[in-house]
This record gives C-alpha cells, structure tokens and sequence, in this order.
C-alpha cells in the first residue's frame, strides 16, 4: 500500500466556542487512508472519534471549526466551499451513521432514497435511477428489494435499515467510506450480518473504509489499522495485529481488557 | 431449596394491536409459556434480541403490564390473589432500574427527593430527618458524593444517574430488583462500575437481581442463572458458568458465535459464518419451535411441533428436539 493515500490526514483540531468557553474536541489529529484499507479508529464516547470525521466532512455543528488539512485525492477539504463539498459527499466519499433510523428520511420510500442519489450525482432519469437503487438493494443483500424498496423505514427492522443506509452510501461508488458506529444500534446477530457484508464489499471493491467504533472486536474483524483515540488525540495507531496482541498505550490495554470480557465460551 | 422468591408458571402476556393497511385487529403474544424461579440472593440474566419478550417480562413481572395467562407467586402467595393494599406493599418488595436513566428520574426534582419518594410513599412513619439521613447513607454506600443531593439529574453524568437509579429502587430494601437493560446505555468501562456495583448491592442488601440484556457478557459478570429468550420463548435456562462453557441451544450458540472478538486471527473467519435472517415477525410466529427459520439443525420435526421445556440435569433446561445430537 504504497500508492498515494486516498485521504490524507494532517493535524487536525476541532475546536467549539461558544460565548463563554472553548472546547478543543480534537487536537493534532494526523492520519492516512490508502486505497482498499480499513481504518479503525477507536475510543470511549467523546474521544472525539466522530468529531474528527465530521469536520473532515464539513459537517460540524455550528459553533464549530476546523484547522489543519484533510487531503481527499486532489481536493482540499477543510475550508472547501459547499459546492466542492456536494460534488464529493455522497459520491466520492460516503458516510454511514449509527442510527439509520434518524439518518434517513421517514416521508421517503427507501428505493427512492437511493435512487435519488443516481439522480443528483449522476444526472440519472427517475426510472432509470430507481433500477439502479434496486440493483443496490441486492448488492447489500436485503431480503425482498422489490418489495421493500417500496416501504418508508419505519416498516423495516433495524438491520435493513442499515442496509438500506449502506445502499446509500455505496449507490454512487464511492472511494472512501466513513462508518461511524454502525452497528451499535443493532442486535449481535445483525451486527455481525452487518460486519461480514461490509468486509465482503470492501474487498469485493477496494473501498477505503474508516470504521469508528468503541468495540475493538468489530474492529478486529475488518481494520488493517487502528488508531486509538482519546481525549481528541490519537494515543496510539498501527496495524490491527500489533494494536490487538501488543497494545503499548495503558489506555488501549485498558479498552481491550473491556473487549475480553466480551468472548463467548471457548469454541 | 428453599420456597423460590418469585415463581413464574406459564406466563403470558399478549397485546391487542393493529395491523396491516385495514388496521385489522390482531393479538400479539409477546411473552408465552414463560415457567422459571427467582430465589432470594440469587443473580438471574434474562438474555435475547430486541422484541424477544425481555422487557415485557420485566413489566409482567412489576405489573406495569396485566399477564394474559399464567401465575405470578412472589414470597409464596399469588399476585393475583393480593388484595390492593396488599399490592401497595408488595411494591416495596419489588423494585425497578430503567435502561435510560436520565429519562427515568423527574427533571424537576432533585436528587434527594428523587430517592426519598418511595420512602415517602411506603414509610410514612419515618420523619424528614430520619429520610435525609437513609438517602445520605445510600448516596455514600453507592459511590456518590453527599453533595449531590441538592443537584437535579440534568446536571450528572450517565453514571451518575444510574446511581441515583439504583438508590431510588433500593431505599426501600426490596427483595428483588428487576433490571432493565441498566447498563446498556453506558460506555463500558462506567458499565463495568455500574455491574460491580449491582454486584454489591446484592451481596450487601441480600437482594435478588433479575437481571435484563441483550449483552451476554454483562449478563456473565453478575448472574448465577441465565435465561435465553427468542420471539417470547423460553429456549435455554442454566447456571451460568455452565451456559457459558457449552450452550446447548442452537440459538444460544449462535448469539454467542456473533459477539466479536478482538483478535484479528480469528474474528474475520467468525464473520464468514454469520447466522443468516432476522426474528420473524411476532404477529405471525412460525409454527413449531419458533427458532427453525434461523436454524442450522433444522428438521422437518421442529418445523411441526413446539420442543418440550426439557430438564436435562445439572439445573439446565433446554427447549430443541435436537439438544442431544448437535
């Protein structure tokens, strides 16, 4: 993985002031994604890990500014006007969230959601965008399509929500992927379903994937690298082996000792 | 052993509701066929996937939902049988924490009044100052400063409040505390307090925990017994160290087969053997054992007829035709 990294990363911080105080919520946060890896960033809530990806984004809450670079292939994202950031978002870098109940539109049928998409990025007619959302809905392997491309997210169950949620977010073909959490919400089962597709589409594609969670174990199943959070720096990062087995932060050893009580019965 | 704390036999709890474009008038059966015991001091998990019947359990049990079917004995008599101010003691024997905490204690009052209404309510007899001096113990006793008394919930952390949770419901020295996903709304290192926490409650005040998660590995910190429920059924009940050691059910393996595990070697491969489906619906329930659409031991049998709540020894129950040959 030598190649350029498809985002690049350099101190960045995220500060939030308001009248009376000012909040460093990331600071000197530095990291790459090259083409084809998954990136696990971890740590406790308010870490800063979302923040960090947020702002990346342009998506921070008001109140809230960004400093440092983020380099996505040839554009400069932090500062960058809403009309290069629309160009990008949703096309060439996706984001998943962890509650698909709220991050998607509850007066839209799902199809039309994704279809939408094909619509906006690619100048695709209705008709034909919503035969390509359907396409979508295989690829994430929903039960039904057809059928449920015609219900609103309220009739589907959490794990189809997330599915739809992944449709959206890979309808456009996107280089980078951000998922943060996104599988918290959901039942063990249905986070592993979950978890084995997003593994099976990221080596199906070569998608760069930056996967934010609290749980080492669902980073162990599909990061490359981690880099470990806390109090808005990143304590500590490298491959998913070394991170795991040898831990040399207090503070990731501490998160796996959390993780371990975790397993199951030996098999 | 001695008489059990609490006897659940054959509850059900079944909700009206509506269904489909016309809203045609359906039964939902939520909990069914429910047979366990609570004993006194005793830690029991109750595990299972969202709409699995837990939480409906939880409030059957408390009667803040009317059981459908079924008997309900705690401390040898009859729920049912109580007359209301029978009931109205009873409550004081039987207490509640919720999953989220902020949402379950009053935004208007503070903390002091939040813990000393149940005395209030149950304990007329005592005066103010004897109820300041009880809440003030217990803040201590559970790891919170003294002045946070005079401080409303918006101003504590999660932690914090789920203190405060667990003082409101132990006041009264109840004799079961029934646990709804208490800690599920924490981060794990506030919920690994907040379990060792319980852990000594229990062991301090002598109170049994029915003990409510979908986490199976909180569920191992503090439970003797464990109960796995799927789609409102009993599927497996044992000791803990046993389930732990060597599920019996199918659907238990499989829970426990897709907790990740942070170890890079072997947490990909868990992922290529995930189970496949989700819980069928609970309006239409499948016939036969209710796990067979989600079942990798499936066979024509468990697609007919419901599994016996079998006894197979060591304190273990088990409901799968095919137990013993998987």
């Amino acid at each position: 993985m030598s190649a350029a990294p498809v985002l690049q990363v350099q101190d960045l911080s995220v500060r939030f002031a308001s009248a009376q105080q000012e909040v460093d919520c990331v600071s000197d946060f530095s990291l790459s994604v090259a083409r084809g890896e998954c990136v696990g960033v971890v740590g406790e809530s308010g870490a800063g890990k979302s923040q960090a990806f947020l702002a990346i984004m342009g998506l921070l809450a008001s109140g809230g500014r960004a400093r440092g670079s983020a380099r996505f292939e040839s554009h400069e994202l932090i500062g960058a006007s809403h009309e290069v950031l629309d160009g990008i978002r949703g096309a060439r870098i996706a984001m998943i969230f962890q509650n698909p109940m709220t991050s998607l539109t509850p007066h839209l049928r799902v199809g039309d959601q994704v279809a939408e998409l094909f619509v906006k990025h690619r100048g695709l007619s209705w008709r034909a965008a919503r035969a390509r959302a359907l396409e979508t809905l295989e690829r994430v392997q929903l039960p039904e399509p057809e059928r449920r491309a015609r219900q609103y997210p309220h009739e589907l169950s959490g794990g189809m929500r997330q599915r739809v949620m992944i449709a959206t977010a890979l309808a456009c073909d996107p280089v980078l992927v951000i998922a943060d959490e996104p599988t918290t919400a959901l039942d063990v089962t249905i986070q592993a379903q979950i978890l084995a597709l997003l593994a099976e589409l990221k080596s199906a594609q070569r998608l760069s994937l930056v996967l934010i969670t609290h749980d080492l174990g669902v980073v162990a199943g599909l990061a490359d690298r981690v880099a470990v959070m806390r109090q808005g720096r990143i304590v500590e990062c490298g491959p998913v082996g070394t991170i795991l087995r040898a831990p040399s932060h207090a503070y990731t050893q501490s998160l796996l000792k959390d993780a371990l009580r975790a397993e199951g019965p030996d098999p | 052993m001695s008489e059990p704390l609490l006897l659940v036999q054959n509850l059900e709890v079944r909700y009206r509701v509506r269904h489909g474009a016309w809203g045609r008038r359906a039964w939902l059966r939520a909990v069914a066929g429910i047979d366990f015991a609570v004993h006194a001091r005793e830690a029991l998990g109750v595990v299972g996937e969202s709409g699995c019947g837990k939480s409906t359990l939880a409030r059957a049990i408390l009667e803040l939902v009317p059981h459908t079917a079924g008997r309900l004995v705690f401390g040898g008599r009859d729920i049912d049988a109580l007359t209301r101010a029978e009931r109205q003691r009873l409550r004081a024997d039987l207490q509640i924490i919720f999953q989220n905490p902020l949402a379950s204690l009053d935004p208007r009052m503070h903390i002091e009044e939040i813990i000393a209404e149940p005395l209030r309510v149950h304990r007329g007899d005592l005066m103010p100052r004897e109820r300041r001096q009880a809440v003030l113990d217990l803040l201590g006793e559970l790891g919170l400063a003294q002045d946070l008394s005079w401080r409303y919930p918006h101003e504590l952390s999660g932690g914090q409040c789920q203190r405060v949770a667990i003082a409101r419901a132990m006041i009264l020295h109840p004799k079961l505390l029934v646990c709804d996903e208490a800690v599920s709304a924490l981060d794990a290192s506030m919920q690994a307090q907040i379990i060792a926490l319980l852990g000594a409650v229990k062991e301090t005040h002598g109170v049994a925990l029915l003990f409510i998660s979908h986490n199976l590995q909180v569920v191992r910190e503090l439970c003797d017994r464990v109960l796995v429920l799927y789609l409102g059924r009993m599927m497996e009940l044992a000791p803990a160290q046993l389930l732990y050691a060597r599920p019996l059910h199918p659907y238990t393996r499989a829970l426990f087969e897709a907790i990740p595990i942070p170890d890079p070697e072997i947490q990909p491969a868990r992922l290529a053997h995930t189970m496949p489906g989700e819980p069928p619906s609970a309006l239409i329930p499948p016939s036969g054992c209710v796990f067979h659409t989600r079942c990798q031991h499936v066979v024509a049998l468990c697609r007919r007829q419901i599994p016996a709540w079998e006894e197979v020894g060591d304190g273990r129950h088990v409901a799968c035709h095919r137990w013993r040959e998987i």
